[in-house]
Order: C-alpha cells, then structure tokens, then sequence
C-alpha cells in the first residue's frame, strides 16, 4: 500500500472531490474505525461513530484550509465524536489534567523504574493486550494515535484539544499502569 | 554485560527520554543508546516494554468495519457506492475447466465403448460383479492383521488378472484402459487446478 499523499490528495479533491474523498476513506477507514472501537467497543456502535466521523469529514473538507495535517484534523473529528457518544452513554471521558500550568510537565524529569518487565512469552503479550482493553477510554485513544498513528505529542493535542503537558501525562501514566499491571501479575505468577 | 545499575540513573534519564524517538536518532546518539542499552537492565527492560506495547497496538491489528459500510456511508452522503469489480475469468480458466471435463467425459465413454468392444455387454456385467466382490475382498483384507495384508492384496492383484483372463477380457487392453482413464483424469486435475490459480 502506498503512502497517502495529503497535499496530493487535496489536489485531487479540488479536481474530483468523491474520488478523492474515497481515496481518504480507503485510507483512513480500519484507523477510525479501530479508534472508535477502543472508545465504544461494541462493534456496530463503533461502525455508526466511523460513519458519523466520514460523513463530518466530507463535509468540513471544503473548508479545510490545512492548518493542521489532514491526519490531525480527522482525528480532532474522531475525538469529538467518541467523546460525545462517551457522554451520551452516561460515562465521562477520563481524562489525567495537571492542575497547575500543564507546559510544566515538559520540565517534569522522567521518573525511572528500576524494577524489571520481561515478556517472555506470548501469554504475557495477550495479558498486555487484555490489559489495554481495560484501561480508561482516553488513555487508549491516545496510545492509539501515538502509537498506530504515531502522531507527536503536539498533532495528539491539536486533535484532542488537551494541553501538551496533559497528552504527555497520559501517555506516560497509561504506560506505567500497564506496565504495574504486568508487574503484579508477573509477582503474582512467580 | 548486563548490570543492575542504578548509579547511573543521569544516563538512563536522557536515554529513556530517546526511547520514543529511538527511529530518529542520530549515528552518534544511536551509539550511546545501544550502549547503555546493553549495559543496563532497566533501561533494556523499559525498551522491551515499549516494544512489546507497539506489537499490541501495531497497525497489524487493525479492525475492519462490515462490509456493508461504505455502501451504507455513501447512501448516507448521497454518492454512488463503488462496487468492487468481480475480476472477469480468463479465457484460459474457462478453456481449460471445458478442456477438463470433455477430456474426463471422453475417457469414460471410450472405455466404455473398448471394453464393450471387446468382451461384449455380458462380459462388462461379469466384470462389475467381478467388481462387487472385490470391495468385499478389500474389505476382509483391512479387517485382518496389518502382519498378512500386503501378501493378501499381492494375492488378490494375481486373482484379479486371473479373473479378468477367465471373463475373456484382454489383459493388455484393460491396463491401457485404465492408464489411459488414469492420464485423462489426470489432466483434468492438472486443468482444473491451473484454471483455479490463473
């Protein structure tokens, strides 16, 4: 598969804007649709947000100006979409926010774990896997952009709206919880 | 060798800080990275987890929406929904499947037509009695010990020519029947099978 081109993909939708807009749905629909899924994880419900996020694209594609990656800006709809089905289902989107100035976060030392984790085999991958279907939806949302979309943290907080201090903050206390989780299942297991 | 260090917490801070990044660093920072890497548990333990973390949220396990969603979006937007083409066969996959078969249909009609030929109708209904019997035969040869079946089935390919040569049929011309209905059936194997794959 080739990579998507965003420059030349909003060429060819000022020449032929139902072409192009299939070519970007091809591209993005598993992505949005796996990102929905971590944030409503029945599968039809996931299906109708996708549907939700395509059909808002389409329609703010012509007044995309590009001030943020195409990338970015799907996201930033992805988000407001799951997070309002979040809402509407009479949960709240968790989110870790600093009180203080979140931009101190960037002067925060990363914190060291000495502690060891070994995978050592395939069962401690799907318990991490098991594990991460388990943490707060915004914390999978995140990991998810950093990682399968492997956005910065700075596209992460334009899609989001978060501060960049919060994006890093959750990013790493996702991580830490994950890795707690496997620590005390690993001491459990020994 | 692999230290549980924790002296150096200085250099596990900024090679910690380079573990996100680990695709972009420079020649020299890559350097400092394997090193330390190699030298300490820790930090080889946190880029193990990170690793391990990407395989679990790695593009390779991208969900698919149904298939019914693109047309269902496209109704939704007012688009004409864009099927994918069924790719039409090749010409060689259909010639080759009716190659298949006419081949498979002659085999079976020449045989038949030959063996009539030769040891009239009377004679053919003889031999597919003869037939009848041998399923029994094999039959009480699987039953027995595994120890006596190869002297039994060797017995039984003497009785078959034997049977053969007392019904009048021409022994010659039933073993190139049979490799002949063998070859055919062969090559309609071999032409379904191409066909399939082309």
């Amino acid at each position: 598969m080739g990579v998507f081109d965003e420059k030349q993909f909003l060429n060819d939708y000022r020449s032929n804007p139902q072409a192009a807009f299939r070519q970007l749905m091809n591209e993005y629909r598993d992505k949005i649709f796996t990102f929905c899924l971590r944030a409503i994880p029945r599968r039809q419900d996931a299906e109708d947000l996708t549907q939700e996020v395509f059909i808002r694209t389409w329609k703010g594609l012509e007044n995309f100006r590009g001030d943020s990656s195409l990338t970015t800006w799907i996201y930033r709809i992805a988000w407001n979409v799951c997070a309002s089905a979040i809402d509407k289902s009479g949960r709240s989107l968790k989110m870790f926010s600093l009180e203080s100035n979140d931009d101190d976060e960037d002067t925060k030392p990363y914190e060291i774990e000495t502690e060891d984790i070994k995978f050592k085999n395939m069962e401690d991958k799907q318990f991490l896997e098991v594990l991460f279907e388990r943490i707060p939806e915004s914390h999978k949302m995140i990991l998810t952009m950093y990682y399968l979309q492997e956005m910065t943290y700075d596209e992460i907080s334009t899609a989001t709206g978060m501060p960049m201090g919060s994006v890093k903050a959750t990013l790493f206390r996702a991580k830490a919880s994950l890795k707690n989780a496997v620590l005390a299942e690993q001491s459990t297991v020994e | 060798m692999i230290n549980d260090t924790k002296n150096n917490s200085g250099d596990c801070e900024v090679i910690r800080s380079m573990i996100e990044r680990s695709d972009t660093l420079s020649e020299s920072e890559r350097h400092a990275f394997d090193l330390h890497i190699n030298s300490c548990r820790a930090c080889a333990a946190e880029v193990e987890f990170e690793n391990t973390l990407r395989e679990v949220i790695a593009p390779q396990k991208l969900a698919s929406p149904s298939r019914g969603f693109e047309a269902s979006l496209m109704a939704e937007l007012g688009m004409k929904p864009v099927f994918e083409p069924v790719p039409a066969a090749k010409p060689f996959a259909i010639w080759g499947r009716a190659a298949g078969i006419i081949l498979g249909i002659a085999a079976i009609f020449y045989l038949y037509w030959d063996t009539v030929q030769s040891i009239g109708l009377k004679g053919l209904r003889t031999v597919m009695l003869g037939s009848a019997d041998v399923v029994m035969k094999i039959d009480s040869i699987l039953s027995g010990s595994s120890s006596g079946v190869i002297a039994k089935l060797d017995g039984y390919v003497f009785t078959c020519i034997g049977e053969a040569a007392r019904v009048g049929v021409n022994q010659s011309l039933l073993i190139m029947n049979l490799m002949f209905l063998s070859m055919a059936a062969l090559s309609g194997i071999i032409a379904v099978t191409v066909s399939n794959r082309s």
